[in-house]
């Protein structure tokens, strides 16, 4: 096991420098000069050269990248004498159009994005995988069609209808909630949560469905295996021989999906973000992309392949740890 | 001899499917005791599952029919609640299914798959005490080792052992009555035999009654002290083993028996097969479900095609067939009707 598991990360670290060198790449062919774009008002094409040897943009691509590696690791220095600063590590690169610190950026709008992706992914997990069990206990009657059409209302509902729906019965008709404001979890958690709880059902609504889909065919799948049937004529009791073998059997693949999900959604849930006001990195990808601030996309960019990539490396270990059989072949 | 474990009567079970009523079994009655082993034979389709499935208990569902009587030593499981039929599973009636590869769940060790067999039934055993009793039972059916494979996971077992695992599980609270479904079927030739050994072994040492589901009449041959031929969801002969192969009494067991190649027949010998195909249980033909089949109708006449024919004592044996006792004379004398 303790060699799947360096072996499976170091996986993940040759993909990382694989992601980082894409991106670098994707990004320098872009039609967008940085130097221009922080030359700021007065600009002179002198201005323009100047700041291009001043980014270091007029090194080959090769020095940039590492240049912009040894950010992540050593840190980053920019400009000379009084105009001198710099970012430490991991330094992910400076926006000129913000004055900022990449890295900065991305600190501040991780803690809205971490609260919504946790909230929302305990309750749509909770909501699928409860709703997947029903359906498929009862599969055919009432509770199944009930369960399944929920699901099918989630999913095909888009996110920022929901979004709205919600802000429009809970704040503005029902008036349960005041409009949201993101307040830290550390300074007020009742504001902090008061603040989240419409957009964890917006997420978890939407994501929900997948997951009581999957429970639901999952476990239909697993009641039919000889095993469960074996549990059954042991006489195991029957809500033993569901959540020990039916559910457990059908598990692994909802664990799997889980993990990607998360990953996408630390990336940033733009329209969730956008509609509820969350200062989070969705917003903050959204800004950047409008205002074509080059560093923070590529920041992101870069956060969001670590995250989906770091998880794929969790969801494959803990499939070892779920499943003996996978272990064996590693 | 002694008294019945087991008594069967007039058991029906009908499943409604979106394509009307399947009936799967049909007015079953027999009875087995204590230390006795009752093979069941007859082809897919001919009810044998499904009756193991009743004695179990494991007919629940809402679109099962369920009718007649079970009785497991005067307890009545038709109709009983499901939660006292549970405390019965795994303890006085275990069962062995066909395939040991998907028959124990891949996720768990399979110590703690034979124990939890153990802790259901005695909730109050502590975890040494379930350990030791694993150990013990996992030596009784032949696997090596066992205080090492106790805490292996099934894949690392062959098939072989997988169905001595299985074993162990029916065997670890000592049932009254082991159903073993189709126990070899899914393993090769070699371990057939060792599995068979096992379980007539066990049985001897610790008289328990055996009903052993199969297809396979050499299975029957080396284990069974009686056999109940099953054909469309009815039994059509009961007949002690020895009687069985030497002079069978149903044209359905003859046929079956001769689809069996002996030893001694030629090389090239075409295998006998019985022409025709089981009925679908959706329409089970009128009279005698077999008599589409049937080689030797024709000496009962036109009975066959109207009455359905109830179970009926022939020398020792029980028979639901039209033809009289001289014509199944006639029959192993493999005389055949003119037509």
């Amino acid at each position: 096991m303790a060699r799947f598991v360096v072996r499976r990360l170091a996986f993940m670290i040759f993909l990382l420098a694989i992601v980082s060198i894409a991106t670098f790449l994707l990004f320098s062919v872009l039609p967008v000069d940085p130097a221009s774009l922080s030359c700021g008002q007065h600009c002179t094409p002198e201005k323009i050269a100047a700041n291009r040897i001043r980014l270091g943009y007029d090194q080959p691509l090769i020095n940039q990248y590492f240049t912009f590696m040894k950010g992540i690791f050593a840190g980053r220095s920019y400009g000379e004498g009084a105009q001198a600063f710099s970012c430490p590590a991991p330094s992910f690169g400076y926006s000129y159009y913000r004055g900022q610190c990449v890295t900065e950026m991305i600190t501040n709008a991780l803690p809205a994005t971490i609260s919504l992706t946790i909230g929302s992914a305990i309750i749509w997990l909770t909501m699928g995988i409860g709703l997947g069990v029903i359906s498929a206990m009862n599969k055919g009657k009432i509770q199944d069609r009930v369960s399944t059409g929920l699901a099918i209302f989630g999913l095909s509902m888009p996110t920022f209808f929901i979004g709205l729906l919600l802000i429009y019965v809970f704040i503005i008709w029902l008036q349960i909630f005041p409009f949201p404001s993101y307040t830290h979890f550390l300074d007020n958690p009742f504001k902090w949560a008061q603040a989240l709880v419409l957009p964890w059902f917006t997420v978890a609504i939407v994501s929900a469905a997948l997951y009581t889909r999957l429970t639901r065919d999952g476990m239909l799948e697993t009641m039919s295996e000889d095993y469960v049937r074996l549990a059954i004529a042991k006489g195991l009791p029957r809500r033993k021989v569901l959540v020990r073998y039916v559910l457990r059997g059908a598990i692994t693949p909802i664990v799997t999906i889980a993990g990607l999900d998360i990953a996408v959604l630390l990336g940033g849930a733009i329209i969730t973000e956008s509609v509820f006001g969350l200062p989070g990195m969705g917003r903050l990808a959204l800004n950047s992309v409008t205002d074509s601030d080059l560093p923070v996309i590529v920041g992101i960019t870069l956060i969001t392949a670590f995250f989906v990539v770091v998880a794929n490396a969790l969801v494959d270990i803990l499939y070892a740890s779920l499943d003996p059989r996978v272990r064996l072949e590693s | 001899m002694s008294k019945n474990i087991l008594e069967v009567n007039n058991l029906s079970v009908s499943f409604n499917t979106s394509d009307g009523q399947v009936h799967a079994v049909d007015n079953l009655s027999f009875n087995i005791k204590a230390g006795e082993v009752l093979g069941i034979v007859g082809e897919s389709g001919s009810g044998k599952s499904v009756t193991a499935s009743a004695i179990m208990g494991l007919l629940t569902s809402g679109n099962v029919n369920l009718s007649g009587s079970i009785k497991l030593n005067d307890f009545e499981i038709v109709g009983a609640k499901d939660s006292e039929v549970r405390k019965l599973r795994g303890s006085d009636i275990a069962m062995v299914f066909q395939d040991p590869l998907s028959s124990l769940n891949p996720y768990y060790k399979i110590g703690v798959q034979i124990g939890e067999a153990y802790e259901t039934h005695h909730p109050d055993a502590s975890k040494a005490e379930v350990r030791n009793k694993v150990i013990e039972v996992m030596k009784k059916v032949g696997i090596p080792e066992a205080e090492r494979r106790i805490d292996s996971y099934p894949h690392e077992f062959s098939g072989g052992m997988r169905q001595r695992v299985v074993i162990a599980i029916a065997l670890i609270n000592d049932p009254k009555i082991l159903i073993a479904d189709e126990p070899t079927t899914a393993l090769d030739v070699t371990v057939q035999a060792q599995i068979l050994d096992l379980m007539r072994d066990l049985q001897k040492t610790s008289n328990t009654s055996i009903i052993l589901i199969t297809h396979d009449l050499g299975v029957v041959a080396e284990m069974v002290d009686r056999v109940l031929v099953m054909y469309a969801g009815r039994a059509v002969e009961v007949s002690d083993i020895k009687a069985i192969f030497s002079a069978p009494i149903h044209p359905y067991t003859k046929g079956l028996l001769n689809a069996v190649r002996s030893l001694d027949s030629a090389i090239r010998e075409k295998l006998a097969t019985i022409p025709g195909t089981p009925p679908s249980l959706l329409n089970i033909p009128q009279g005698c479900a077999f008599n589409p089949r049937c080689s030797y109708k024709q000496w009962a006449g036109d009975k066959c095609l109207v009455q359905k024919p109830e179970l009926h004592e022939i020398g020792n044996g029980l028979t639901a067939c039209h033809l009289s006792k001289t014509d199944i004379e006639r029959m192993n004398k493999d005389e055949l009707p003119v037509v």
